[in-house]
């Protein structure tokens, strides 16, 4: 899978250069601030990393102050207890798409008050027994399980392990039967190894729009995600 | 008024023989009754829907979703000032996918083309089902987190299959059941839809929900705007050329 744009994690920079909407050729866009620009890629902080975009898919850059300078100036007037502000705020940033922004807002509110059901809320805290909880906290006070990255009930669990443990006996077996074709069995292990390896990298993390109310993005954006290492190359298919 | 809340009791009682004499074409003429009239559904040429999307750990992201007849479907989504597009234009799909590290128009993967074309009709499924080559049954009626609801199995033109739940009393659609094929796994999804509203003399579910059946995790879509017969320039669907 070719990766174009870097993600990089890095640090919240407030000496950017300037603050632009940077449109893409196919009509996507990038909002931020653009902190670096050469011949060959323009590089935009977002508020959660840098993104650098190579300069031929770049459409035009427009300056002017991007949502993200906006939210730090209100953020560097509020005082640190006020919790109407710190809320109006994190509300703002959501309605902005700045979700990092929001969720740091959000947490000013708690620091105020931990039991403020909105920023609870908004954060996507649960409450269980009248308590706030973290969802995942949540889910586990509730009886299910974390599995591969989903929850899920200790029942469906065992029900994935019991399927994968009978297909593995089906492959231990179809080992067996390609040993006996050994060439041609290493290549297709080798094939098989990869193609998995590159379905787990393509799994879905979440639940994606297309499920259930259109096509969209096949990974739900999570923080910046480091480019993938180029894949070995697949080894020679022995011949029949 | 405690004698409406009974007379809505001794009708409500009455439901169970009314269901029998229902039939599809009774039940779906309903529905889009209650949804305002196949006139005014019909009517509609093109959709605009501005929403925010909330998944788990407080992640959101604002998606606008704008649909044209015949087929067409664009849909935006930002999240941390990053914007992916995602269209079809009737007859294939593509998409600049920056979270999926794509900044070029690049083909849709085949699932998501799917759902590109499923959700790129206006009226939905069941809006001239014949003519549109979709079949439909009653498969009976069920309750649905304390409500009575009407069950439809829906055999899409392409052999997908969807369950279709009605609120036997509003004759709203309250849920929709679909399996899909995740990682090698059969999973039972769900989307549940509420709050509707009215534009233009239409109803429109302004929360949606999308799950896996018996999971806790929720994708939650909380529809903000809807503009019904926007001007949408028919080049906004089609896979635009980057080379330029």
């Amino acid at each position: 899978m070719q990766r174009s744009v870097l993600f990089v994690l890095a640090v919240f920079s407030c000496a950017a250069a300037s603050a632009d909407e940077v449109y893409l050729k196919g009509g996507g866009r990038v909002s931020g601030r653009v902190v670096q620009r050469t011949a060959t890629s323009v590089e935009i902080d977002v508020g959660a990393g840098t993104i650098a975009v190579p300069a031929k898919q770049v459409e035009r850059i427009v300056e002017g102050r991007c949502s993200l300078d906006v939210y730090n100036d209100r953020a560097g007037a509020l005082e640190p207890k006020d919790r109407e502000g710190w809320a109006a705020l994190g509300r703002w940033a959501s309605d902005q798409g700045l979700s990092t922004q929001s969720r740091e807002a959000y947490h000013r509110v708690l620091a105020i008050d931990p039991a403020d059901a909105e920023a609870n809320q908004a954060l996507g805290n649960v409450q269980v027994n009248g308590q706030w909880m973290t969802e995942e906290a949540g889910n586990r006070a509730r009886g299910y399980v974390q599995f591969e990255g989903q929850w899920m009930t200790p029942a469906e669990q065992q029900a994935i392990q019991s399927e994968r443990a009978a297909a593995d006996s089906d492959r231990a077996r179809a080992e067996a039967e390609a040993r006996a074709r050994q060439a041609e069995a290493r290549a297709e292990e080798a094939e098989a190894r990869a193609k998995e390896a590159e379905e787990a990298q393509q799994a879905p993390e979440g639940i994606p729009l297309w499920w259930g109310w259109g096509p969209g993005p096949v990974l739900w954006p999570t923080p910046p995600r480091p480019p993938v290492p180029p894949r070995p190359p697949h080894p020679p298919r022995a011949s029949p | 008024m405690p004698h409406r809340r009974w007379m809505g009791l001794a009708l409500a009682s009455l439901v169970p023989a009314i269901a029998s004499a229902q039939t599809v074409d009774e039940i779906v003429a309903k529905h889009l009754a209650a949804r305002g009239g196949a006139g005014r559904i019909a009517a509609i040429e093109s959709l605009r829907m501005t929403a925010k999307a909330r998944a788990e750990g407080g992640r959101e992201a604002i998606v606008v979703r704008e649909v044209k007849r015949p087929d067409r479907i664009r849909l935006e989504f930002t999240a941390q000032g990053v914007t992916g597009v995602y269209a079809y234009d009737g007859e294939r799909g593509w998409r600049v996918s920056p979270f999926d590290g794509e900044l070029e128009p690049r083909p849709m993967p085949p699932e998501s083309t799917g759902s590109a074309i499923e959700f790129g009709d206006i009226g939905g499924p069941l809006v001239d089902w014949k003519a549109k080559g979709h079949r439909v049954e009653l498969a009976g009626r069920e309750s649905l987190e304390g409500r009575e609801a009407w069950k439809l199995k829906v055999t899409l033109k392409n052999g997908d299959i969807r369950y279709l739940y009605l609120d036997a009393q509003s004759f709203l659609h309250v849920c929709t059941e679909a399996t899909r094929n995740v990682a090698g796994r059969q999973i039972a999804t769900e989307t549940t839809f509420g709050d509707y509203r009215e534009t233009a003399g239409v109803l429109f579910p302004r929360a949606v929900e999308i799950g896996v059946k018996g999971r806790p995790s929720r994708l939650r879509i909380l529809v903000g705007s809807v503009e019904v017969n926007p001007v949408l320039d028919d080049a906004r669907f089609r896979m635009p050329d980057a080379s330029r």
